[in-house]
């Protein structure tokens, strides 16, 4: 028996309540955190590709590997009942995690280094960058941020397509063809987003401008500034505000709405609005602590780091959405449904809040990053990026295992049996 | 829960986009930030008057070859590696000192007082004790540390191309009084009592016996007449954080900045400047590094900096060392009026004050 969507059909149950579920399964995920970050990013580890942008672009691609091969792909090829019920979670976590880990490897190195970057896109290799001249360091750092830049367009895509288009064409073409063309499509798409959002950014990223071939930042008059951290900041926040909605508000309402393609508009444009005011709230904020900032400066007062930075809030608020969401079973469940929610917002606010505080406090020595909130250097979204995949992963691919437990497995094996 | 029919929908979609529409207009509206964000207080910091400053370059060529420079961090891991760790390239660069890629990073700084008295400060100590000697040697820097004319050495920060050259000055005056932030490294501290630092590698065999004086971030802190060094509390990268910077009062002219490399910002320190010290209005020079792309590498956001700079209305911009040509070329282009250099001892272009080139201000 196939089964598509594995992840809506199993049944997870905590092993020895909800709270004591979640704190192992945190606590085990941020352990492999730590250990990944220290082998692959780590400034004083072992291979320490966070240089910032090295590292964060293959984190950002991971991320967008563990949606597709959950999302896009459905697990495809291992759909298999008698797999999925019976691998244990650790192999079968294992497996889906090497599969995106090649996923990742192939777009990245080649897909965009080896494709792109040598036959369309100079800037999308650094190998390509090196023989046109441009230093090593801007080389490496350009190359991987238009990689990245084109990763956070597609993790945005990716979700908007299979939440609120129901991963049109493949929801009707149940095989890899139809996942496929799916996958295309969403990519395609997010070349589009990047076209618009990202590649008039890197046309004033080098010297002289690249007039000729990028369209000067459309966005400078509004924004007052050329840096496409404003773009960035955005899609972060409508990122952060689409999960927020699906995880924290379980849909509601866009979830309401069946017929299409009304549900579409709704969920895309009701969940942009509300990410437009997340983004000004932010900026409100950091107005509020750090006062006003003035076009042309640096660190905290830089106006395109204050729009950066509320896409980095935003996905601080992500991660605990989804920590919330994915451990603690979205605690509370028992009230109303308003009440519930409205509960789990403020628990949520409340913790990203505190994360926050800890993050800045403590993160030049767990992380080995530079103190400070502002940075040109380095960004947290490396490190939320790369814990929010691995929270997808353990939730995906291991089953929460071994906070939880599929306790529905006997249903597949039945309903196999009668096939 | 039922499906919506169609009129629903266009009735809650309406209503929504109106309530989310109006949410985020108040949120961003003028009425309501003016009302929430606190204005600036008036400026309130008086430090006096000086009739004038001479800035002499002694070095601002930290490193001759940026290829060989960024291949060093990149094989460390890369610009996030504390500087510590990082191994250096000091031999074969065909562009380096006798080989080596290390430079530094120094000025010489004379204050001449409203009653006549003069005053010479060392800004920094660069890096290659070699070079280092050779440049206090051939300025007769050497000579003023000897005899005491300079009495004072202001570390900006203690990055490797402004502080690692210590030995350098304690070899002739190892008494004299060292000004920093209170943010060092506990590496850089054992650097100047003698420590030695195999890897980058980095030593210093002369210990420090002078008065040691700490100056606490975020404040302003009078050092002369007319003279303050503001201890800014940013992320200089490589490890290191805090830096202070001279902001000086020149009579008739107006406030001079001097810094080692501005990682602060150059519109932040002149934002500062203005909001804070009494006269701030009449920014009327810039001397240092101002670290925009001292790599020739470029962001956005730095041609938001140049478009802006000439609001502050500054007269004389004797910006070096981590500006970059790049951004020099930029500003020039934008009618920014920096003092072009010499091209000599080293400094490769005549852009902006090199080795030995001088401003008064």
């Amino acid at each position: 028996m196939k089964i598509e969507n594995w992840t809506e059909k199993r049944k997870l149950a905590p092993r020895g309540g909800v709270f004591v579920a979640g704190l192992v399964d945190l606590i085990l995920m941020l352990a492999v955190f730590m250990g990944i970050w220290y082998v692959f990013m780590d400034p004083r580890g072992i291979l320490r590709m966070y240089t910032p942008m090295y590292g964060y672009a293959y984190v950002q691609w991971f991320l967008v590997s563990v949606l597709t091969v959950h999302f896009v792909f459905r697990l495809c090829p291992f759909q298999n009942s008698s797999f999925l019920t019976k691998t244990p979670p650790l192999i079968k976590g294992l497996l889906f995690s090497i599969v995106a880990a090649a996923l990742m490897l192939l777009i990245v190195d080649g897909i965009f280094k080896i494709v792109l970057g040598n036959l369309a896109v100079p800037y999308f290799s650094e190998e390509t960058l090196l023989s046109l001249k441009q230093n090593a360091f801007t080389a490496r750092e350009y190359a991987h941020q238009a990689i990245t830049m084109y990763g956070g367009i597609t993790a945005l895509f990716i979700p908007l397509w299979i939440i609120h288009l129901n991963n049109w064409p493949a929801c009707e073409i149940h095989s890899y063809k139809g996942y496929l063309t799916s996958f295309f499509i969403i990519f395609a798409l997010a070349g589009f987003g990047f076209l618009i959002l990202f590649h008039p950014h890197m046309g004033v990223l080098f010297y002289p401008w690249q007039t000729w071939t990028a369209v000067v930042p459309w966005w400078e008059d509004y924004a007052q500034t050329l840096s496409g951290n404003f773009c960035l900041g955005g899609v972060m926040c409508w990122t952060a505000v689409m999960w927020i909605f699906n995880v924290t508000f379980e849909g509601y309402p866009f979830k309401k709405i069946k017929a299409q393609p009304w549900r579409a508009l709704a969920g895309i444009f009701g969940t942009l609005l509300v990410a437009v005011i997340f983004f000004k709230v932010f900026l409100l904020l950091q107005d509020l602590v750090w006062g006003v900032p003035i076009r042309g400066s640096q660190l905290l007062m830089a106006v395109d780091w204050r729009y950066l930075h509320s896409g980095e809030c935003a996905m601080f608020m992500l991660l605990i959405a989804l920590v919330w969401g994915f451990y603690f079973d979205n605690w509370p469940r028992k009230y109303t449904f308003e009440a519930n929610v409205l509960i789990r917002f403020v628990i949520i606010c409340v913790l990203t809040f505190a994360f926050y505080v800890f993050y800045y406090r403590y993160n030049p020595e767990i992380l080995g990053q530079q103190a400070g909130y502002s940075n040109p250097l380095q960004y947290p979204l490396a490190a939320t990026s790369l814990i929010v995949a691995l929270l997808l992963a353990h939730n995906w691919f291991f089953d929460l295992t071994p906070g939880y437990k599929v306790v529905n497995k006997d249903e597949f094996a039945n309903s196999s049996e009668k096939q | 829960m039922d499906d919506m029919n169609r009129r629903d929908f266009i009735k809650g979609a309406s209503v929504g986009t109106l309530g989310a529409f109006l949410a985020s207009g108040g949120i961003a509206s003028t009425f309501l930030r003016d009302r929430l964000i606190p204005k600036p207080a008036k400026p309130s910091v008086e430090i006096g008057e000086l009739k004038s400053i001479h800035v002499k370059c002694i070095t601002e060529t930290s490193w001759f070859d940026n290829y060989v420079q960024q291949q060093d961090f990149k094989k460390a891991g890369g610009a996030l590696v504390q500087q510590y760790d990082v191994k250096f390239s000091h031999t074969g660069v065909k562009e380096g000192f006798e080989g080596d890629n290390a430079g530094g990073y120094s000025a010489l700084i004379e204050f001449e007082f409203m009653n006549g008295d003069r005053k010479k400060v060392l800004l920094d100590t660069g890096w290659n004790n070699k070079w280092m000697t050779k440049r206090f040697e051939e300025e007769g820097i050497d000579a003023m540390l000897r005899s005491g004319e300079i009495d004072t050495l202001i570390i900006s920060h203690d990055h490797y191309d402004h502080y690692w050259g210590i030995q350098t000055t304690l070899q002739w005056k190892p008494d004299i009084t060292l000004y920093i932030p209170d943010s060092f490294r506990k590496e850089s501290y054992q650097l100047l009592s003698g420590a030695d630092f195999p890897k980058p590698p980095i030593s210093n065999t002369v210990p420090f016996k002078g008065e040691l004086k700490k100056f606490a971030l975020k404040k302003v802190h009078k050092i002369f007449p007319g003279v303050s060094l503001v201890a800014f509390d940013c992320p200089c990268g490589r490890g290191v954080f805090g830096e202070e910077v001279l902001v000086c009062n020149v009579a008739g002219k107006g406030l001079v900045t001097i810094s080692g490399c501005c990682h602060m910002g150059l519109l932040s320190l002149l934002n500062f400047t203005k909001n804070n010290f009494i006269g701030g209005d009449k920014i009327y020079g810039v001397y240092g590094g101002v670290h925009i792309s001292p790599y020739d590498n470029w962001n956005p956001a730095n041609d938001d900096l140049v478009r802006s700079i000439n609001n502050y209305h500054v007269e004389k911009l004797g910006v070096n060392h981590c500006t970059g040509y790049i951004t020099v070329e930029k500003m020039i282009a934008a009618g920014v009026p920096v003092i072009k250099g010499t091209a000599r001892n080293k400094t490769k272009r005549d852009l902006y004050l090199g080795n030995g080139d001088e401003i008064f201000f």
